[in-house]
């Protein structure tokens, strides 16, 4: 809820032959609220101990996160420091000037041609130190087209290995040939963050990622510009989970993943050095 | 009877929509209401103190960088110059034997003549 | 500060954990044995209770250097609010409102359940701007007749005629006060729905003015005897078929407390709120609205004040009463010239 101690009769919108005033019942609104707080049935909220959608949400140390706290972010900042740094703009539409009193409606100018907008990349302060935002984890479960039950299996790997409930993936195309129909549940996806993605983390990169004959280093020229990294495994990486490890009688099948992992970092460059000291093997920087 | 590989889909399904089966709303006296709003209260204030402490920690460091850079810069401007590295040339690496600390760490924690072999 | 304890056993449980034989606040010795605690609470509650008290601390050492006896107070305030025998007279109602840390958690319960809903109402029925520009709240009122059985009454809620007869009791609870101190108020009740047929059109009337109205949030229910009444409460007295009538509750704090110039002030006939209002330099600070129309006790609370037969009104609006009558079709003529001066 918002107060307003001035009610805004605004002078100079009714000069640009706009009302001025909300014209929409209740027009005096110097109070907000939502409609919904005035409810019988309103809720109380999730974090109340009270609510039935009470949850715990710290339940145990957070070993990465304190290492980021205590070693990674002081040691980022200074790696990433450049000194006298300037605002680098993105690429972006731009209006065009104002030529002629027609030229203000005209659309701005168009980008050229394959080029993607990007984001303005600011300087390096101890404000935005890249940190680890949240994973992303596809999986694609191919021979669900044929038997759909696996796509359950891959449903339930995904909830073994990250502790969160994945949900089902649909496709979404038509290819005959492959037997493949949209609707068909073909696989799992599940967003981690917060306690789940540090456990996942550590899992990861302490007892798979060592042990895994086909994983090779993340390269040294990934990443989508935005400082998001995505990364690989095969089904033989998903059986050194100590989650399947130890049960794997059990699973008929494991399936492939794909992992993006975002980060708040504003360059590739940066985001790689970030996973280095995750614990992700990361190759050298390649050139483009 | 359910054949032996439907009986093992109907398992997987039990451990997917197990948080049904979880209570629907913790039976708590006032006693226990009060003080565990207390402790989560603490526990909020704690966090704060600690998320202020580290950004007062950052801040300060990021004005020592600078002004140490500044300084560089005023005394020896070929050596700022060398230090200074443009953001599309850094990436550095943390070594690949910096390990995340545990309480049961390793007998040796640091082995200080280590050296890659494989490079 | 000083406490006034509710129930030692119940704190006490508090601050030394549930006791084997149970949590005290649990009424019969069945479920105090069947409760079981979460375990391993109480060095996470010592822990937090030396947090939450040097916090405490700090905000007390603060608020002796504030600059503003208004900032001092909400420093005051907020330093005791997680106390937790502050809590728990809080959940059980057991408070002192002169003092600031349980006006500041009675006023956090009025911002957000009951403030949002009186503004809906008055915004909805249009209280707003019909009798008054606008509002912004400052205080909460509250509104009971007083009959077994009834309580405070919704805002906006249509009320039954021979209930509405007498003086309402009005609760002003004002939270921008500082703790422990009173306002001056005066009350007026206004009612805009008079239908006024020669011009087409509706006047507003005025029910009842009252001033010098003393209410602190300790006291907050208005003495109408230790106040100067300058109009006597006049029961609404809707007609039948005519809309229903909105009786509009407007609470303005004195700016200047106790007013003589007020009390000798003589009510001309027709009465204008908003120049009322800005003439004898009032600040609304709360509002309310009950409604009311014609009902089945209408006559007999017509008869009681003395008042003559109300009118009735039909769709038509005709010269002579009986032609109106004309357009209801399904009744004979008799019947309808029968209805218009006997239905009362």
């Amino acid at each position: 809820m918002r107060t307003h101690l001035v009610r805004n009769f605004s002078t100079s919108s009714a000069l640009l032959g706009r009302t001025g005033v909300s014209i929409v019942p209740p027009v005096h609104h110097l109070i907000r609220f939502k409609k919904s707080q005035l409810s019988d049935k309103a809720r109380p909220p999730k974090s109340w101990v009270t609510s039935a959608g009470f949850r715990p949400q710290i339940t145990r140390h957070d070993r990465l996160r304190q290492h980021y706290n205590d070693t990674l972010a002081s040691d980022l900042l200074l790696l990433n420091y450049t000194h006298n740094e300037t605002t680098v703009e993105g690429a972006r539409r731009k209006p065009r000037a104002p030529v002629t009193p027609y030229s203000v409606y005209q659309p701005s100018k168009p980008l050229p041609q394959h080029t993607q907008p990007t984001k303005d990349i600011k300087p390096r302060t101890s404000e935005n130190i890249p940190h680890l935002e949240r994973i992303s984890i596809n999986c694609f479960a191919k021979p669900a087209i044929e038997n759909r039950d696996l796509a359950i299996t891959a449903k339930v790997m995904l909830q073994h290995i990250t502790g969160m409930k994945p949900r089902d993936v649909f496709a979404k195309t038509n290819l005959p040939m492959f037997h493949l129909r949209p609707g068909m549940p073909v696989g799992a996806k599940v967003e981690i963050t917060g306690e789940a993605m540090s456990q996942f983390v550590s899992t990861l990169t302490e007892l798979v990622l060592p042990r895994s004959r086909t994983f090779r280093n993340i390269s040294g020229k990934c990443g989508d510009g935005n400082g998001n990294i995505g990364l690989k495994l095969t089904k033989h990486d998903i059986t050194l989970f100590p989650e399947l490890e130890n049960s794997l009688e059990l699973w008929p099948e494991t399936f492939d993943i794909d992992l993006i992992v975002h980060t708040s970092a504003q360059t590739d460059r940066e985001a790689r050095t970030l996973l280095s000291g995750l614990g992700f093997p990361v190759s050298s920087e390649i050139r483009k | 009877m359910i054949k032996p590989g439907a009986q093992r889909v109907v398992n997987m399904l039990g451990v997917l929509s197990a948080s049904r089966r979880q209570p629907r709303r913790l039976k708590l006296c006032r006693e226990d209401i009060i003080r565990h709003k207390t402790i989560k209260h603490a526990y909020q204030l704690f966090t704060k103190n600690e998320q202020a402490e580290q950004k007062q920690k950052l801040d300060q460091q990021y004005l020592r960088i600078k002004e140490a850079a500044d300084l560089l810069q005023e005394l020896d401007p070929e050596l700022f110059a060398a230090t200074n590295v443009p953001p599309e040339k850094k990436g550095r690496r943390f070594p690949l034997e910096l390990r995340v600390p545990t309480d049961t760490p390793p007998r040796t924690i640091w082995s200080s003549t280590f050296a890659n072999k494989l490079r | 500060m000083s406490l006034r304890n509710s129930s030692s056993r119940i704190i006490k449980a508090i601050y030394e954990g549930v006791p084997a034989t149970g949590p005290p606040s649990l009424r019969t010795r069945w479920s105090r044995l069947r409760y079981k605690s979460p375990e391993h609470m109480q060095p996470a509650f010592e822990e937090a209770l030396k947090i939450i008290n040097k916090d405490s601390e700090n905000q007390k050492l603060a608020a002796q250097n504030a600059s503003s006896s208004q900032v001092r107070e909400e420093l005051y305030a907020k330093s005791d609010i997680y106390n937790p025998e502050v809590q728990y007279n809080d959940f059980v109602n057991y408070v002192d409102l002169s003092n600031p840390t349980y006006k500041l958690l009675a006023k956090r319960r009025w911002l957000r359940r009951s403030m949002p809903t009186m503004m809906q109402r008055i915004e909805q029925l249009h209280v707003i701007p019909d009798t008054l520009p606008t509002l912004m709240p400052e205080a909460e009122t509250k509104i009971k007749f007083l009959l077994p059985k009834l309580d405070f009454i919704d805002p906006g809620a249509w009320v039954r005629n021979d209930i509405c007869m007498r003086t309402p009791q009005i609760s002003i609870s004002d939270f921008s006060l500082p703790a422990g101190t009173s306002g001056h108020y005066t009350v007026a009740i206004v009612n805009p729905d008079i239908p006024d047929l020669e011009n087409d059109s509706f006047n507003t009337d005025l029910h009842f003015l009252a001033t010098n109205v003393e209410a602190s949030l300790a006291n907050p229910i208005a003495n109408w005897a230790k106040s100067s009444v300058l109009k006597p409460y006049m029961p609404p007295v809707p007609e039948k078929n005519a809309p229903g009538q909105r009786m509009c509750v407007w609470v303005m704090r004195q700016e200047n407390g106790h007013s003589s110039n007020l009390e000798n002030k003589e009510l001309v006939s027709e009465f204008d709120l908003r120049s009322f209002v800005s003439e004898q330099n009032l600040r609304p600070v709360s509002a309310f609205v009950w409604r009311s129309k014609w009902d089945y006790t209408s006559p007999a609370v017509r008869e009681k004040l003395g008042l003559p037969r109300g009118r009735v009104f039909y769709r038509a609006r005709t010269e002579f009463a009986e032609d109106s009558v004309l357009h209801i079709t399904e009744r004979p003529k008799w019947q309808k010239v029968d209805e218009l001066y006997h239905n009362e």
